[in-house]
C-alpha cells in the first residue's frame, strides 16, 4: 500500500458507504453485531472441515450484489491479507501429509483441506468486514461502537485520526513529490534525511491539531459528544438480525453441504 | 505484521481482544487520572494518528541494500504523546487499517493491538525508552533508547504474532520453524525502524524540545501505580495463553465444538499433542458432524463424497444467486438511468 492507492482506496469506501441500498438502510449496530457473529462462526470452524464452511458463501455472494459493493476493493482487500494466510497454509500442505481421500487418482492430503479450509476462511471475514465498511460510513460504525459503552475519548479520537488521514496523506503527497523534485534518481526518502523530512511533517501535524482545536472552541466544543439519534432498529432490521445469526448458528452445526450432496449421491 | 482472522481461532481472538480492551481502557483511566486528558489532547491524538497512519506509507531509501524501511510508529508516538494517549493512537489506527484495507482482521482486531501497540507503547517505551531518557535526554541517549526500544518492541511483537497463531493451532507449522522465521527478520526490520525513529525524534529535539519533554513528564508522574496493573494484566494473559489455551488449541482444533461436547458428552476426544495425532482426531472424533472418512483407509467414503458434492454444489448455487442479484440490480439502476436523464436536461 503506498499513499496513493491509500488515499483512493479510502475515498472509494467513503463513496460506497453512503450509497443506498436495503443494506445500507440497516442501523450500523445491527451490522457490526451480524458482522462479528458471522466471523465468529466462520473461524470456529475446524481446519479439517471444508464442506461445513461452503454455505457461509451465500452471505458474500448475496450480500455484496444486494448492497452494490463492486468486486475490485475485494480483490485488492483479499491481496492485503493473503500473506499471511498462505504462509500457514502452504505449511499446512507441507506438514500435514496424510491422505485423507482419493479423488479420481488424486490422493488428497489433509495439509490440502486445511489449506483450503483456511483460504476459504480467509475468503469469507475479509468480504465480511468489506461488506461492513463499504455500507456503513465511518461515523456511524463509531455511534454503535459508542452505544456499545466505548468511551467517548476513543469515539472522538477515531473519528479525527479518520478525518485527518486523507488530509495527512495530501501533505505527506505533497511533501514527497517536493522531495522526488529535487532528488530525481532516489527511490525514496534517503535515510539522511528521513529526520528532518517526517519531523518537520509531525511537528506541522501537531501545530495543524492546535489550530484544528482552536477551531473546535470557536464552535462550541467542551469536549463532550452528541450524536444525532441515528435510525432506531425497525422490525425488518431485526429480522435481519435474528435471520443471519440464526443461520450462522445452525450452519456451523448442520452441515448443509453434505446433506445437498447425500441427495445427489444417494 | 498484521494478523488476519483465517489463522485466529476464536478463544485466542476473544482472550487478546479482552487483554486489549482492558489496556486502552486502562489507558483512559490512566489519561483521566493524570489530567492529561483535557479536550485539547484529543485533536492532538487524532491528528497524530492520521500522521502515523501516512508516515507508514513513506518509503525509506536503506543506502546499500536497495531495499526500503518504513516507520512503525509506536515508538515514536509514545515519546511524543506519552504512553497511554500513543496506545489509543495505535488502536485507533489499527481499527481503520482493519476496516477500510483489510489489514489486520476484526476478530484478530486484539492480537494486533496488542502486538502492535501494547508491546511499543506499554512494554518497549517505559522499560527501554525511559529507562536510557530519565536522566537526561542527550543525542546519543536518545538514539540509543530508540533502537533498543524498537527493537525489543519489534521481537515481542512477532513473538506475540507466533505464539498467537500457535496458540489458535489452524496452521501446523512447528512454532520453532516460525519464529525462526519471524524474528531474524525483524531484528533487521526493527534496527532500520530505530534508526528512522532515532532520527525523527532527534531533529524534533533541536528543534521543538519541549514536545519530548512533555510526553516523558506525562511518564513520569504515572509510573508508581501503573507498572502493578501492568504486570497484572501480563501474568493473567500469560497464563491464560501459554497455560490453557495452548493446550486446548493443540489437543482440539476447535475450542467451540469442544466446548459443545463437553456440555452434551455425546463423544470422547483423545487429548493427544502431536500434530498429525490432532487433524487426525479431528477427522475421525467430531461426532456431532461426522466430516470425512472415520476409518482412515484412503478410499473415498460417501460421507466424504457428499461433502465434496454438496459443497461444490454450495459454491455454485451461492454463485447463482449473487449472479441474479447482481443482474436485478443492474437492470433496476438502467431503468432508472433514462428517467434521471430526463430530469437533468428538463432542468
Amino acid at each position: 500500500m503506498n499513499l496513493y492507492t491509500a488515499s483512493s482506496g479510502l475515498g472509494k469506501m467513503e463513496q460506497l458507504a453512503v450509497g443506498d441500498s436495503p443494506l445500507h438502510r440497516l442501523p450500523p449496530m445491527v451490522k457490526l453485531i451480524t458482522t462479528l457473529v458471522y466471523i465468529v462462526a466462520v473461524i470456529s470452524f475446524p481446519i479439517n472441515n471444508v464442506s461445513g464452511l461452503t454455505p457461509y458463501i451465500f452471505y458474500p455472494a448475496c450480500l455484496m450484489p444486494v448492497s452494490g459493493t463492486p468486486a475490485k476493493p475485494f480483490f485488492a482487500r483479499m491481496l492485503v491479507a493473503l500473506p499471511f494466510a498462505l504462509l500457514g497454509g502452504v505449511s499446512n500442505l507441507f506438514i500435514l501429509r496424510d491422505t485423507a481421500f482419493m479423488l479420481g487418482g488424486l490422493a488428497v492430503t489433509d495439509g490440502l483441506i486445511s489449506f483450503v479450509s483456511i483460504m476459504l476462511k480467509m475468503l469469507l471475514t475479509v468480504s465480511a468486514v468489506l461488506l461492513l465498511a463499504a455500507t456503513t460510513p465511518f461515523t456511524h460504525i463509531c455511534r454503535a461502537l459508542s452505544q456499545l459503552r466505548l468511551p467517548g475519548v476513543i469515539c472522538l479520537q477515531l473519528l479525527l485520526t479518520y478525518r485527518y488521514i486523507a488530509v495527512l496523506i495530501g501533505e505527506m503527497i505533497t511533501a514527497v513529490t517536493a522531495y522526488r523534485l529535487r532528488s530525481p534518481l532516489r527511490r525514496g526518502i534517503h535515510i539522511r534525511h528521513i529526520g528532518s523530512f517526517l519531523g518537520v511533517l509531525l511537528l506541522r501535524s501537531m501545530e495543524r491539531a492546535d489550530r484544528v482545536y482552536q477551531a473546535m472552541l470557536c464552535r462550541g466544543f467542551d469536549g463532550t459528544w452528541d450524536w444525532v439519534r441515528g435510525r432506531r432498529a425497525g422490525a425488518a432490521s431485526l429480522a435481519y438480525a435474528a435471520i443471519i445469526i440464526a443461520l450462522c448458528v445452525l450452519l456451523r452445526f448442520f452441515d448443509l453441504s453434505e446433506a445437498l450432496g447425500n441427495l445427489f449421491v444417494g | 505484521m498484521h494478523m488476519a482472522d483465517a489463522l485466529v481461532s476464536p478463544a485466542v481472538g476473544g482472550v487478546m481482544m479482552a487483554v486489549s480492551v482492558g489496556a486502552i481502557a486502562l489507558s483512559v483511566k490512566k489519561m483521566a487520572d493524570e489530567k492529561t486528558l483535557d479536550e485539547k489532547k484529543a485533536p492532538m491524538m487524532g491528528v497524530m494518528g492520521a500522521f502515523v497512519f501516512a508516515a507508514q506509507m513513506v518509503n525509506i531509501a536503506i543506502p546499500g541494500t536497495g531495499s526500503s524501511g518504513h516507520i512503525g510508529g509506536g515508538i515514536l508516538l509514545a515519546a511524543t504523546l506519552g504512553k497511554w494517549p500513543a496506545l489509543i493512537v495505535i488502536a485507533s489506527v489499527l481499527l481503520i487499517q482493519c476496516l477500510f484495507f483489510a489489514d489486520g482482521g476484526l476478530l484478530a482486531y486484539g492480537c494486533n493491538v496488542f502486538n502492535m501497540g501494547i508491546v511499543a507503547c506499554l512494554i518497549a517505551y517505559p522499560l527501554i525508552f525511559r529507562t536510557i531518557t530519565r536522566h537526561s535526554m542527550t543525542r546519543t541517549r536518545i538514539i540509543l533508547a530508540s533502537i533498543a526500544a524498537t527493537v525489543v518492541a519489534l521481537q515481542l511483537g512477532p513473538l506475540g504474532v507466533v505464539l498467537e497463531t500457535t496458540a489458535s493451532g489452524i496452521t501446523k507449522l512447528p512454532i520453532g520453524t516460525f519464529a525462526l522465521l519471524m524474528q531474524p527478520i525483524h531484528l533487521a526490520i526493527g534496527v532500520i525502524e530505530g534508526i528512522i525513529t532515532a532520527a525523527v525524534l532527534v531533529f524534533i529535539k533541536e528543534v521543538r524540545p519541549e514536545v519530548l519533554e512533555s510526553a516523558a513528564g506525562g511518564t513520569k508522574m504515572s509510573k508508581g501505580v501503573s507498572v502493578k496493573k501492568f504486570v497484572a494484566i501480563f501474568a493473567v494473559f500469560a497464563v491464560l495463553v501459554g497455560g490453557g489455551l495452548s493446550l486446548l488449541a493443540s489437543s482440539h482444533p476447535d475450542g467451540l465444538e469442544w466446548a459443545i461436547e463437553g456440555v452434551t458428552g455425546s463423544t470422547e476426544l483423545e487429548a493427544d499433542s502431536s500434530a498429525h495425532e490432532t487433524a487426525a482426531a479431528a477427522v475421525d472424533k467430531t461426532a456431532l458432524m461426522p466430516d470425512y472418512d472415520p476409518t482412515g483407509d484412503g478410499k473415498l467414503s460417501g460421507t466424504m463424497l457428499a461433502g465434496i458434492v454438496g459443497s461444490a454444489f454450495t459454491v455454485v448455487l451461492a454463485g447463482g444467486f449473487g449472479l441474479v442479484i447482481y443482474l436485478a440490480r443492474r437492470r433496476k439502476i438502467k431503468a432508472a438511468e433514462p428517467d434521471e436523464a430526463l430530469v437533468n436536461t428538463g432542468a
